[in-house]
């Protein structure tokens, strides 16, 4: 039976987080607040449902918004609450809320909560330690802070994207990469601030820009370009210092093992694991600037090898060795990964209209205090108990509220 | 912001992101180094192109702010120091290979029996325990391992990787992300915890829940390039300029086909397509092109004018218009280009120096947040191998002084 309110015994059990984000940073961040045991009321309104709802992977490939694995993974462990913020009892229901959480977590543009009169500084007013977090691409301030963005922006305009794919073609996309990264951002920053008010009493208004906070993923470019006048390149699969360096092409459709070799010992090893000790004394091959001059004609060598086996036998016979491969996972084979398997990487989690679903476990492993998934939340499902078992109203209170539209 | 804590690090390349992030918020990080100093030391690129343990730009990018220690951990001495530090730490933040730490017998259990509220944040590429615990990593590897990398690329070449290590750096900030939660118990319990990061786990976090694909039930996510695909729909997201590229693309429905909409005015108004494109119903786009109402060969038409507009003028042209008339575009930036980014600029984001030893200008990115009540002058420094050693092992070895009371441990000296 599902209990959301009951404790899960991680290392977060206590914490209140109020969660009106959307997509993917914002939710993200506070799942992983819940997983470890905060009760975290996620809101949306059902005029306009959060937009990971149309996220795949959907339930047997059938999009409907009760039907996301993105937005169940996204989600997981929340209590699911719907509310009206334009509408005055609504609102006002959102200030308790306030007054009974910890955290807030939003990532609107800078002038959305403001123009609706829930400011940092108008909700300090009801809960004057308050931590809250605003979460956006560029920041609250500065000339572009309004400009709307998706990942494929952020990620572009940070500066990874420039980073992938081949020299001969455009830039690749590596997705919503700044969304992943500001993510872990917003839950660290978020805890530190927490920290603080633990021992000074003062709450906090966090302004995370997520271009900001990605940029320190590459830093290292940054230092090069200014300091060596370096060009950002994008260079495939090969990286300086290291040969072999690539992705190679097994037996299957679209089946493919990561090679990346660094050091004269993981080559040999390399070699031995091929069967092609010749290699090692190949006067192309046999050291590292050797190899580096003669790259294309060594990956040839070895892509002839994996060609005739399938990826995870080449990653088994190459780990054996010591030297660093694997099978390139595509997504709908994760599953047969048995060290994400030994990790319990997969949990099932209940839903009110699926029955059981499968999300993501927490990725760090606690010791002492892990918490443990239970639940997906579903669009208002959880009306009832956030606000009688968390705002203490009763059944008419709870009427009079529903019939005002507080909760659509 | 924590400024209370003391945070060790064994430094190698898995654990200088979790420190790094620590240091940024003001912790008293201490890298601990071999006496030929961290490994980390000797990434390149170098400045110069020179090596040199005080040359290494990831060690400078991301250890800035930290202070150092020479320990050999080989050694009986050495292990005596680390747990006489570990008395007085809040966190430890180790990368070594599953056992490694163990080995020398300081494993979770014997630093947490040295100070029970310790919190050991352990980084590798696979995990702690497991059937790959003990594989060789390296950063395509991870995210070979984690579904991610198969998302990434065209369908007709491998699939490709960052030309940028970036996987430890992802696990170096679920670490830190996890050890402030360890450490929010630890606030109520008095005890500290072992945390368990893997790469390759921290790397599926990429995938935006692909990984679930399998047991949903649904389709593999192919990759895509530099595109998206929606059905039979593909869908340009990457564009050249000039003088580089710029991110972005045709977007439809009601909530951002607006967008579009803007897009085809700007490019009408240039002459690169006729008012009937403008004027197409960017709304409805997406079931015109389902339905066959539009062909696809129109889509694909519209993107060549889109094309021919963004060839004919450089990324700061077209961002300068972006801008003006709210288009979902920004640009593909390099390092230069952030640095020139007037937005970063105007919310003063760089850190700005020129470094006397490198003869060279450097610049450093500014805080992850900003906070209402808190601020902290860049570092614009990273510590040179055991610099402090004499000054933390000397006479800092009591438990840190402005350490929370819950904290302290029986028999510390």
């Amino acid at each position: 039976m599902d209990e959301p309110l009951e404790s899960n015994g991680g290392a977060l059990v206590g914490l209140k987080v109020v969660d009106i984000t959307w997509a993917l940073v914002g939710p993200t961040s506070t799942r992983f607040l819940a997983d470890l045991g905060a009760t975290v009321v996620h809101v949306e309104t059902s005029g306009y449902a959060d937009p990971a709802r149309t996220a795949p992977p959907f339930k047997d490939a059938t999009p409907g918004p009760e039907r996301s694995g993105g937005f169940a993974n996204f989600n997981a462990n929340k209590l699911g609450l719907t509310l009206n913020l334009r509408n005055p009892v609504g609102r006002d229901v959102f200030l308790r809320l306030v007054r009974w959480c910890d955290v807030l977590v939003e990532s609107f543009t800078p002038r959305v909560m403001p123009s609706l009169g829930l400011s940092y500084e108008a909700l300090r007013v009801e809960n004057p330690s308050l931590v809250m977090v605003s979460t956006c691409l560029h920041g609250q301030t500065g000339p572009d802070a309004e400009r709307a963005g998706y990942g494929i922006q952020g990620a572009g305009q940070a500066g990874f994207t420039g980073f992938l794919g081949w020299p001969d073609r455009p830039p690749a996309l590596p997705g919503a990469y700044t969304d992943f990264v500001a993510s872990r951002m917003a839950s660290f920053t978020l805890l530190a601030a927490l920290d603080h008010r633990r021992r000074t009493g003062v709450g906090q208004h966090v302004d995370l820009s997520q271009i900001e906070s990605s940029i320190h993923f590459v830093a290292p470019a940054i230092l090069n370009f200014t300091v060596n006048g370096a060009v950002a390149q994008r260079t495939g699969n090969r990286v300086d210092g290291a040969v072999p360096h690539g992705v190679f092409p097994c037996r299957g459709e679209d089946s493919w093992v990561a090679i990346a070799i660094e050091t004269d010992e993981q080559w040999k090893a390399l070699a031995a694991a091929a069967g092609r000790p010749a290699w090692t004394s190949d006067a192309r091959f046999a050291t590292a600037a050797a190899r580096a001059a003669h790259e294309p004609a060594l990956e040839e060598e070895i892509a002839a090898w994996t060609r005739g086996h399938t990826a995870e036998a080449v990653e088994l016979a190459l780990q054996a060795a010591g030297a660093p491969a694997a099978a390139v996972h595509h997504e709908i084979d994760l599953g047969g990964d048995s060290q994400l398997q030994h990790r319990e990487f997969w949990r099932k989690a209940s839903h009110a209209t699926l029955g059981t679903v499968v999300v993501e476990g927490p990725r760090v492993l606690f010791s002492r205090t892990p918490g443990a998934v239970r639940r997906v939340p579903t669009l208002g499902g959880d009306n009832s108990a956030v606000l009688r078992d968390l705002l203490g109203l009763d059944d008419a209170e709870i009427a009079d509220l529903t019939i005002a539209g507080a909760l659509d | 912001m924590l400024s209370p804590y003391r945070v060790l690090e064994i430094s190698s390349d898995a654990t200088q992101m979790c420190g790094h992030l620590f240091a940024e918020m003001g912790a008293d990080v201490v890298v601990v180094e071999p006496p030929g100093g961290s490994s980390v030391r000797r990434r390149p690129p170098f400045a110069g192109g020179v090596a040199g343990p005080e040359r290494g730009l990831w060690w400078r990018a991301y250890n800035r702010g930290k202070r150092s220690v020479t320990l050999d951990l080989d050694e009986a001495g050495g292990r005596r120091e680390l747990e006489r530090l570990v008395a007085g730490a809040h966190f430890l933040i180790e990368g070594e290979a599953p056992g490694w730490l163990a080995a020398r017998g300081l494993g979770y259990d014997r630093l947490a029996a040295i100070n029970p509220g310790i919190i050991v944040a352990s980084i590798t590429w696979f995990g702690q325990t497991g059937p790959k615990a003990h594989y060789a990593g390296a950063d395509l590897v991870a995210f070979a391992a984690s579904g991610t990398l198969s998302t990434w690329g065209d369908r007709d070449r491998p699939p490709v990787g960052m030309s940028i290590p970036q996987a430890m750096l992802h696990a170096g900030a679920d670490a830190a992300a996890a050890c402030m939660a360890a450490h929010w118990e630890r606030e109520r319990s008095g005890r500290g915890q072992h945390l368990d990061v893997s790469a390759q786990v921290s790397c599926t976090f990429l995938g935006a829940a692909h990984t679930l694909t399998g047991p949903w039930g649904d389709r593999n996510f192919e990759r895509t390039g530099s595109g998206l695909k929606f059905g039979p729909l593909d869908l340009r997201m990457i564009y050249e300029s000039k003088d580089g590229y710029m991110a972005g693309g045709l977007f439809f429905g009601s909530a951002i086909g607006p967008a579009t909409r803007r897009l085809m005015g700007v490019v009408c108004a240039e002459g690169y397509c006729d008012a009937a494109t403008r004027d197409k119903d960017w709304v409805a786009y997406t079931q015109l092109l389902l339905d066959g109402t539009e062909p696809l060969t129109e889509l694909d038409r519209v993107q060549e004018c889109i094309a021919a507009y963004f060839r004919a003028h450089t990324v700061a042209e077209l961002y300068a218009v972006a801008r003006e008339h709210d288009l979902l575009f920004s640009p593909v930036n390099t390092p230069e280009g952030l640095l020139a980014d007037h937005q970063l600029e105007a919310r003063g984001f760089w850190t700005r120096s020129f470094d006397s030893a490198w003869e060279a200008p450097v610049a450093y990115p500014g805080p992850i947040a900003r906070f209402s009540g808190y601020g902290r002058a860049p570092a614009l420094s990273a510590p040179r191998v055991g610099e402090h050693t004499a000054e933390i092992l000397g006479v800092e070895v009591r438990p840190h002084p402005a350490g929370d009371e819950s904290l302290r441990q029986p028999g510390a000296n």
